[in-house]
């Protein structure tokens, strides 16, 4: 039982890093422009997140649907989901408005807030769910 | 302990490897892509340092910061809507005709605090027009309304128009 909760953890975890780091790899210079809006990296690091973000989040996405390098992919998993929920928080108390660029610059973009929080911790709790099972196999 | 150190020596492993993998990919990708970071680094900087925080304010802080003369209110809608009903003493320029009143609008909100009103469904426009207060008419702070300027009208904030009450 636990495998199956696993597997199917791992493979929602993995579609949704593919798919975010996807989106924002077609356009690195709006990723660079969503990670310097957030207000908290100088603009060369601001650049460099542009380019490294979304291929992180391609490469965790791909371990984590394939399996190979799991225990990797979730150290980085844990890692972008709590930098994420961290950004946002910060937006929030500096009183920002933002779209959170979760997926690159989609039609529908949410404003990061509460909802991107949830979004973010839910990330972070099936992380931590295939850690917990994959270490009880 | 030591075995606790052990394990997390291999997961720390695993994610070093798969972010150098990583690095390899962004570049690589980027260096292929013809809208590449790193072919313009010098635009994508400009437009990074040209960034400005953009505040998001709520109806009744709008209100209350009207009432004191805090604020400058910026109202972007077309001039239909805006003859209908609007903030008083709020500007106006339509975001169409913004480009021809940037001279004009300088005047009036240089050095001050402004929050652009447009509906909430053109909240990518007002976060465009925003950034350009601050860019081209030298306003010190800008922002956006939470909920747009239709829930400006839930609070006391004083009125006028064709429609007001």
């Amino acid at each position: 039982m636990s495998r199956f909760v696993s597997v199917v953890a791992r493979v929602l975890l993995g579609l949704v890093f593919l798919a975010a780091g996807g989106l924002k790899g077609m356009n690195p210079h709006g990723s660079a422009i969503a990670v310097g809006a957030f207000q908290m990296t100088p603009p060369m690091l601001s650049l460099v997140g542009g380019i490294l973000l979304p291929a992180i989040e391609v490469v965790t996405g791909a371990a984590l649907l394939t399996g190979f390098f799991l225990r990797g992919a979730l150290v980085l998993s844990f890692g972008l989901s709590t930098m994420f929920a961290t950004g946002v928080v910060s937006v929030m108390v500096r009183g920002l408005d933002l779209e959170c660029g979760c997926f690159g610059h989609l039609a529908i973009t949410p404003r990061a807030g509460w909802g991107t929080i949830a979004f973010d911790g839910s990330l972070l709790a099936l992380t931590l769910l295939i850690a917990f099972t994959t270490r009880r196999r | 302990m030591s075995l606790l150190r052990c394990s997390c020596f291999g997961w720390m492993k695993e994610a070093a490897a798969l972010t150098g993998l990583a690095v390899a990919l962004g570049i690589g990708a980027d260096l292929v892509l013809p809208q590449g970071v790193l072919q313009q680094t010098a635009m994508v900087l400009r437009d990074l340092e040209l960034q400005v925080p953009v505040h998001l304010w709520q109806p009744a802080q709008v209100a209350a910061a009207v009432e004191s003369g805090e604020i400058v209110l910026l109202d972007a809608r077309p001039p239909r809507d805006f003859q209908a009903l609007r903030v008083s003493g709020s500007l106006h320029a339509p975001v169409a005709d913004f480009e021809d009143m940037v001279e004009e609008l300088a005047v009036e909100v240089a050095g001050q605090q402004v929050v652009v009103l447009l509906p909430s469904e053109a909240i990518d426009e007002a976060r465009h027009l925003a950034q350009r207060v601050v860019t081209d008419l030298g306003a010190e702070a800008v922002g956006t309304l939470d909920g747009g300027i239709d829930a400006l009208w839930e609070t006391d904030v004083p009125r006028e128009g064709k429609e007001a009450p």
